[in-house]
């Protein structure tokens, strides 16, 4: 259980987070959604170690890592994407995703040097593991340079990479901004498999729609407090939610 | 297929065992050819691991010929004034100069890129001052003489292969080093501190151990150095030096395990070719301008793009971005 409890955050004087919960379990997918200065990045930014809040704590499975670093929250399996992909344009898509191996390996600095056999097999066995999720996420060609891939799929490998490093948690930021509805058939499915397969996600999104269809749970944010909260049935029957955001005719 | 990745990676390795053939064919002994050629591969053994540093962990250091001096003057000191045997000084004169670097690194390393090299200048003329006003220890501004050979052999040709084979293992840990996971770490780092963390790397300990070991092998360049010449004063491997690397290793291709490599040919020759400091200077002005402009990764990357030129089948351009029409769809739910 990853859980973030009585956040609040405040910017100079502005309250970006105003006693603020969320919480994901394993294999559950929690989404946070809301208008641009809702709160919602400045709530992930708390889970992910970026942003440290004035009041609340952040806890992974009882144990308190409200001041934890963001390496170190890597290392007990709290993964993060970014909103814009920041894989280097000029590896290709197969080391982009080995990245993402960094918090497991075992390789030291001189078995590196010396390429022993240790590192070898090591490598060996990432390699293969990363050729996996170029097909999971349909990646197309494991030697094509990042900067070719149009944006969405730059996305998606943000995802495999995170996936890489074997987290226990997944926090997404705008997963699927600029994606096509095939796009987002995609990310649907595949977030919906690493779920199952006993992953805890949260996500930030702009798309209502997305986050209702994809989501076990949602947190609707506004000006940092919490609008309504719980599932997406319920969200979608929630007077609020109807009115301001859904009662416009969009889907 | 194992014998074939292996090659692949150190396709380099290859090229450079090859050129280094070719001089000793070409030399037949004739020591001016082996005196350039070993100026050649000391600059580039303190270049190599500077590649690593810059092109793959985008630290930029000027004190790398400091470094080396370090590690020249504990084998000058260890082995005239404590009568050490050379071999006896090939660990001190890389541990020194790695340790040190090590140490002081993690408050350095924690500096935006500008100012990291701004400090690394700063330090190389302290380290200059140190040994200029070291009295009798470090020989002072007349600096010290009297080291014994080196271990290999009286000849010319010993001294040459000895270099040589200094150099090949730097190629060789080079490529093993860029293909494992702490490599792919080390340009996460680069590419984006935040995303490196977001995977776990530890930004600050990566950094501290390259340059560290940057420094540990150019301290073996020095010791190298030391022994060849015979003679060492603060001015023998000085902050020029630690320019002109940087700029070997710019011109050659930072991100290539033999840039280095070429960068220090075309210097040292251009060097000895063109007449006085001012010719140099505009030359060596012009082509860092241009490589800078032209050739961000330096002459090292003219054969990735004449192959990715060649391989590129008619007509396919990059592959086409699909409808990039639903991003303004998305931008009414909001």
């Amino acid at each position: 259980m990853l859980s973030a409890r009585g956040i609040a955050v405040a910017f100079g004087g502005v309250k970006a987070l105003d006693v603020v919960d969320v919480e994901v379990g394993p294999g559950s997918i929690v989404g946070m959604v809301g208008p641009n200065g809702a709160g919602k990045s400045t709530l992930f930014n708390c889970l992910t170690g970026v942003v440290s809040p004035d009041a609340g704590t952040v806890e992974l499975d009882g144990k308190d890592i409200t001041r934890w670093p963001t390496e170190r929250r890597a290392r007990v399996g709290i993964g993060r994407t970014f909103q814009t992909a920041r894989a280097d344009p000029n590896s290709t898509v197969c080391d982009a995703i080995m990245t993402g191996f960094t918090v497991s390996t075992r390789q030291c600095m001189l078995g590196a040097f010396l390429s022993s056999p240790g590192v070898r097999a090591e490598e060996k066995q990432f390699k293969a593991r990363a050729l996996a999720l170029v097909d999971t996420f349909d990646l197309g060609n494991p030697d094509a340079l990042v900067g070719e891939l149009p944006a969405p799929h730059r996305r998606l490998l943000e995802v495999a990479r995170t996936l890489a490093g074997d987290a226990k948690y997944l926090l997404l930021d705008e997963p699927a901004a600029g994606m096509d509805s095939l796009d987002r058939q995609i990310l649907s499915k595949v977030l919906r498999q690493v779920a199952d397969r006993g992953i805890g996600i949260v996500l930030v999104e702009h798309n209502f729609g997305f986050v209702l269809s994809l989501c076990d749970e949602v947190t609707v944010l506004a000006s940092g407090k919490v609008v309504a909260q719980g599932t997406p049935e319920h969200i979608r029957e929630h007077p609020e939610i109807v009115r301001v955001y859904l009662g416009q005719g969009t889907p | 297929m194992r014998t074939f990745t292996v090659l692949g990676r150190h396709r380099n390795l290859l090229a450079y065992a090859v050129v280094i053939g070719i001089v000793i064919s070409v030399a037949q002994g004739r020591e001016s050819i082996y005196d350039v050629g070993v100026s050649i591969l000391v600059f580039g053994l303190m270049g190599i691991p500077l590649a690593l540093m810059y092109g793959h962990g985008g630290i930029i250091s000027l004190c790398q010929a400091s470094f080396a001096a370090l590690g020249g003057y504990a084998t000058s000191i260890l082995t005239v004034s404590h009568g050490w045997s050379a071999w006896e000084a090939l660990a001190p004169s890389i541990l020194v100069p790695g340790v040190i670097a090590y140490l002081i690194s993690r408050p350095i390393l924690r500096l935006p890129e500008l100012s990291l090299a701004l400090t690394t200048i700063a330090l190389a003329q302290l380290w200059y001052g140190l040994v200029a006003l070291g009295g009798d220890r470090t020989g002072g501004h007349v600096g010290l003489y009297g080291m014994p050979a080196l271990p290999f052999g009286d000849e010319q040709l010993g001294g040459f292969l000895g270099i040589a084979v200094l150099v090949a293992a730097a190629i060789w840990a080079f490529e093993n080093y860029v293909r494992s996971a702490r490599g792919r770490a080390l340009n996460a780092i680069r590419i984006d501190p935040i995303l490196a963390r977001s995977v776990g790397a530890d930004v600050a300990r990566e950094r501290a151990l390259v340059f560290g070991v940057a420094a540990g092998v150019a301290g073996l360049a020095g010791w190298y150095f030391s022994l060849y010449v015979g003679f060492l004063s603060p001015d023998s491997l000085s902050f020029t030096q630690s320019f002109a690397v940087l700029f070997m290793v710019v011109i050659g291709g930072r991100r290539s395990s033999i840039g280095p490599l070429i960068g220090s040919t075309v210097y040292i020759l251009a060097g000895d070719l063109l007449p006085g400091g001012v010719a140099q200077g505009v030359v060596f002005g012009a082509m860092l301008v241009a490589v800078l402009l032209l050739l961000p990764d330096g002459l090292a990357s003219l054969g990735g793009i004449v192959r990715r030129v060649r391989r590129r089948p008619p007509g396919s351009g990059s592959a086409a971005p699909r409808d990039p029409a639903p991003a303004k769809r998305e931008r009414a739910h909001a």
